[in-house]
């Protein structure tokens, strides 16, 4: 959608060469989707946003780490890769609610991830 | 001013000096440029550069909660009039915007000064800053490590006390990723509470998300009183607001219900070892102030962590 979108706008024919490998394969794979599987996504993501929506009204917040990891080097992940199934996701930010960082000194530990009810104190 | 000072103060107690005439928008202006010369070979952050913009802008009447305060916006959306948004793509021609996007709109209208543009992956699609249009950022902490993505630029220009706050969007941790990797606060707000106009009324379901980078909780929380908000035509809107944001994060906290997890939705640990996950736990039930416990990941009737504003000087680590 956004490469077509960009290509529109300005006049242009999407190339190869153009485009890191990771963005052209996603983009070839958009497009053999077909508009009624890419509704189906559709029904099936907020489905499931209702789920983990219905779970967060459980607590005021929800604390779990942004990455399991420290920040990897730079050059740890080939862009030019075109095996889709390397690629990566995240659930907790389907439901629609306010997610937040927090560094240190202000969470309890490294990273602290905050899920979704600090600031505004009710969905 | 001097750099130093500059970089140990947020966007809030800036705006403060400027309201106390401790300090001029254009002095600000000038050591936030200063920082990007000095710093930007480096880190590799700022792709595009609006100084004699932004030295006029900080000469002319500002007003807002932010006034005088310097910032940088995201290489995609955050659309400024005259500015190219190339969105980290070799295949984005350089053209111009003929208009300001709302959010970047009520950002300036809080008395920010944008100076320029940050670092992208191409199209925001992976979590790290490596674009080949660009190539990468660098994480001011450890210049050999990834800022994470994909605001991994705005993070690495607040991380590097260049500027207090930049602007960030998040879809699938775009906003949180950086900010855990630089060491920043970064929050997503709920889906329709940022505008995305005039360009879009919605992007991908609403899980794109518009918003900054920060060092406080407060800066985070002032500029989103400053953008939240409904614009006309939005397919949706987010639940009203309880008010100031920046108003909440004063307020004493009342008893919250908190979980916490150490697995994924597969099951497998996001904390790899045992005695990380005793170190968490034990971490938190001294910050939490545990009154019941009932499991090892679940608490109930805990006190809320304070999120009050972060504090301390920017690092400089080169």
């Amino acid at each position: 959608m956004v490469v077509d979108f960009v290509a529109k706008a300005a006049g242009k024919t999407p190339a190869r060469e153009e485009f890191e490998g990771l963005t052209w394969s996603l983009y070839q794979f958009g497009k053999s989707v077909t508009g009624a599987q890419y509704q189906g996504c559709w029904i099936s993501l907020q489905g499931l946003s209702r789920q983990v929506a219905a779970w967060q009204q459980t607590y005021d917040a929800w604390i779990t780490p942004v990455l399991a990891t420290p920040p990897m080097k730079i050059g740890s992940i080939n862009l030019e890769e075109t095996d889709l199934m390397k690629g990566w996701s995240d659930r907790r930010a389907v439901g629609g609610t306010r997610t937040a960082d927090l560094p240190r000194e202000v969470a309890l530990f490294d990273g602290a991830h905050f899920l979704p009810l600090i600031l505004e104190g009710g969905n | 001013m001097s750099f130093t000072e500059y970089s140990n103060y947020d966007g809030l107690a800036l705006a403060d000096l400027v309201k106390k005439r401790k300090v001029k928008p254009a002095e600000l202006v000038e050591a936030a440029i200063a920082l990007i010369e000095r710093h930007n070979p480096k880190v590799n952050a700022v792709v595009f550069k609006a100084y004699d913009e932004a030295r006029a802008k900080a000469k002319a009447k500002l007003s807002g909660i932010f006034a005088g305060v310097p910032m940088l916006l995201k290489d995609i959306l955050g659309a400024k009039k005259c500015w190219p948004t190339r969105s980290g793509s070799r295949f984005v021609p350089v053209v111009s915007s003929p208009f300001d996007a709302t959010l970047v709109a009520r950002l300036e209208g809080a008395g920010l000064i944008p100076l320029g543009k940050t670092n992208v992956p191409e199209f925001g699609l992976v979590p790290l800053t490596e674009p080949k249009l660009y190539g990468p950022a660098r994480n001011p902490w450890n210049l050999d490590h990834s800022t994470g993505g994909s605001s991994g630029g705005s993070a690495a220009v607040v991380a590097s006390g260049i500027v207090p706050l930049a602007h960030a969007n998040d879809g699938g941790g775009s906003i949180r990723i950086p900010a855990s990797c630089c060491g920043l606060v970064g929050l997503k707000p709920t889906r329709g509470r940022n505008p995305l106009g005039p360009m879009f009324g919605d992007l991908f379901g609403g899980l794109i998300a518009e918003h900054v980078v920060t060092r406080s909780v407060r800066d985070t929380a002032a500029a989103l009183d400053a953008t939240a908000g409904v614009e006309i035509g939005d397919p949706y809107v987010a639940p009203p607001t309880p008010g100031s944001y920046l108003a909440a994060t004063k307020r004493k906290p009342k008893k919250l219900r908190i979980a916490f997890a150490t697995k994924r939705f597969s099951g497998r640990h996001l904390i790899l070892n045992a005695k990380q996950r005793q170190k968490l736990r034990r971490n938190s039930a001294r910050s939490l102030d545990i009154t019941s416990r009932r499991a090892c990941h679940q608490f109930r009737e805990a006190r809320s962590a304070q999120t009050s504003r972060r504090s301390g000087p920017r690092v400089s680590p080169w």
